[in-house]
């Protein structure tokens, strides 16, 4: 070693321990990283590169100047709600809550999909095939009547039975886990909700009745989206941000036993790590953070009244991380 | 100054009323149309009546207040008659009166919308859960003040009932009941409040649509489409119904007991 080195890195060493507030900030490429952020999502194996994410701690080495909160909250359309109040900067649901809000003029722009997902139709009645077997008064469990789910079962009942709206007075709004509960109970005749509840409904008596892939074949099944504002304010953040997304669906993808171990503690052992790995070798539900189908929920949602206008184009909700790569 | 020499007491009260309604209406308007607010956030009289009318004409609107009124007053009335019976009850007894202090004093602290998810359990997703979740909101204020109507009777009164060899029923309906009336018009009063605050409660987190979904699911749907107007006018219609029912027992205590000397005119 040099003596001028040798000097460089005294005065390095001097620097870093006279000046600590100066070495927590970060490289310079992340200097526009917020002071504090709010993550929200919702229970269910399709946020399982998010909670990969999380328990990663993978967001805290890369941005140490930042406070992340995460929470879980039942609905996309109060996480959306949340994000326009400005109390959660970025937020993970299903594609129809920020469809809407960008319908009605918000500023939400997607950072990337998270997975796509088959959404099954299950119901623990026998004599019921398909929907056209389905009372027009049955009580149908999803988490919202804005949710993805409910698109599903409209489009299904659009084409099996000829009317969008023949079961909108059986919906029932209710979180998956519950919803669970509720079928297996007898409160609701039918329960359309996500992996690996859908799964656990099968294996205990019921079976698939509507799964979105025949309707809308193969598409994203929740998406992850930050307000225009945010995303302008924060660019090199968010752009960390799907860095680090992208590699947590790498290691969901490549490393299922480590993703499991990271989802049973997030389960608080509740879920034994086997049960996660079990769940996540399913086909029924993929990771990716390309887009696929969007437009094609958009142009239902808006045939059947529930968005006034469609996107030309997918690239007027994105941001530059995943612009032009999906559909 | 004397109240009647006052220009705007001397106006006849409806047209007061109108007044004052048309002030808040044109602050309102002046309000989201000045301030440029979000229509995400806060929608204007306009947009509120557009809402209104197009809810009406769809129909949606009206089957979701008929769904609230149905499901209302189902509660309330099994509500009122549990209420009325334990009132009478405990005029009869001191075991009576235990009773009814006993439940009272365990049940009235708890707000019923709590008991929601048991009435979910027991009941389903079914409008029975709120029928019995308002009916456990409106018992206990029609039976206290029933209870403490009968009980602020004059002993005279009392007494000369008795004297006539009045026992029983007969000493309820004869004698207890009319002299109870304006205590048990303000319970039935503040059980409607009670029922009716309870109703919207549990249905905007009962999360079911159709007939049991009523108006709370009405502002709870619109909320998840971002259609705040809409919002804002099943507000007006849960605010409308509030004012007509308020003048219906108007209307009733004049014919009672204002008519009888028991209780002057408001």
């Amino acid at each position: 070693m040099s003596v001028r080195r040798f000097f460089a890195a005294v005065v390095g060493v001097a620097a870093l321990s006279l000046a600590p507030t100066i070495a927590q900030r970060a490289p310079a490429a992340n200097s526009d990283a917020p002071g504090s952020v709010t993550i929200a999502y919702q229970p269910g194996l399709g946020y399982a590169n998010l909670v990969v994410l999380k328990q990663s701690g993978a967001l805290e080495k890369r941005f140490p100047g930042t406070t992340f909160e995460w929470k879980i909250l039942a609905s996309g359309a109060a996480i959306r709600d949340g994000l326009i109040a400005d109390q959660i900067q970025i937020g993970a649901s299903g594609c129809p809550p920020p469809l809407i809000a960008w319908d009605h003029g918000v500023d939400i722009k997607l950072i990337a999909a998270l997975d796509e997902a088959n959404l099954w139709l299950v119901t623990r009645d026998r004599r019921v095939h398909d929907l056209k077997d389905l009372s027009r008064n049955a009580k149908i469990g999803m988490p919202a009547p804005d949710s993805i789910q409910s698109i599903v079962l409209r489009k299904g009942a659009k084409e099996q039975v000829g009317d969008a709206h023949a079961f909108d007075t059986g919906i029932v709004a209710i979180e998956h886990p519950l919803g669970v509960a509720a079928l297996a109970g007898g409160q609701l005749d039918a329960h359309l909700s996500s992996p690996p509840f859908q799964q656990e409904e099968v294996d205990g008596g019921g079976h698939a009745i509507l799964k979105s892939y025949d309707v809308f074949g193969r598409s994203t099944f929740n998406v992850i989206y930050t307000s225009g504002a945010f995303a302008k304010a924060h660019p090199a953040f968010v752009n960390g941000f799907y860095r680090e997304l992208r590699a947590a669906t790498d290691l969901v993808i490549k490393n299922p036993q480590q993703a499991a171990d990271y989802l049973a503690k997030e389960a608080d052992g509740k879920v034994p790590a086997a049960t996660f790995k079990r769940w996540l070798a399913s086909p029924e539900l993929t990771f990716t953070t390309v887009p696929h189908g969007i437009l094609k929920y958009a142009r239902f949602m808006n045939e059947i009244g529930y968005l006034s206008k469609v996107p030309s184009s997918l690239r007027e909700l994105e941001l530059p991380t995943v612009a032009g790569q999906g559909d | 100054m004397n109240r009647a020499a006052d220009p705007w007491s001397r106006l006849p009260a409806a047209v007061r009323y109108t007044l004052l309604t048309l002030a808040l209406l044109a602050v309102w308007q002046a309000y989201v149309s000045l301030a440029h607010v979000s229509p995400l956030l806060f929608a204007s009289p306009v947009a509120v009546a557009r809402a209104l009318g197009a809810g009406i004409a769809s129909g949606k609107l009206v089957t979701a207040t008929v769904a609230t009124l149905e499901v209302l007053i189902g509660g309330l009335a099994i509500g009122a008659l549990l209420g009325f019976a334990l009132a009478s009850f405990a005029s009869f007894s001191r075991f009576g009166q235990d009773v009814l202090g006993v439940l009272s004093a365990i049940f009235n602290p708890l707000p019923s919308i709590a008991i929601l998810p048991l009435a979910i359990i027991w009941f389903g997703l079914r409008p029975q859960s709120i029928v019995f979740v308002v009916a456990l909101a409106t018992i206990w204020p029609v039976a206290l003040s029933t209870d403490n109507g009968f009980r602020t009777i004059s002993t005279t009164t009392h007494l000369a009932a008795r004297n006539l060899g009045l026992r029983g029923w007969k000493l309820v309906s004869d004698v207890l009941l009319p002299a109870a009336l304006p205590s048990i018009v303000t319970g039935l009063k503040s059980a409607w409040a009670f029922g009716w605050r309870t109703v919207v409660a549990a249905e905007l987190i009962f999360g079911v649509a159709g007939s049991a979904g009523g108006l709370g699911w009405y502002i709870n749907n619109a909320r998840y489409f971002l259609q705040t107007a809409d919002i804002f006018a099943g507000l007006v219609v849960i605010s409308v119904l509030g004012i007509a029912v308020e003048a219906l027992f108007g209307l009733l205590e004049r014919r009672t007991v204002v008519r009888w000397g028991m209780k002057r005119a408001a």
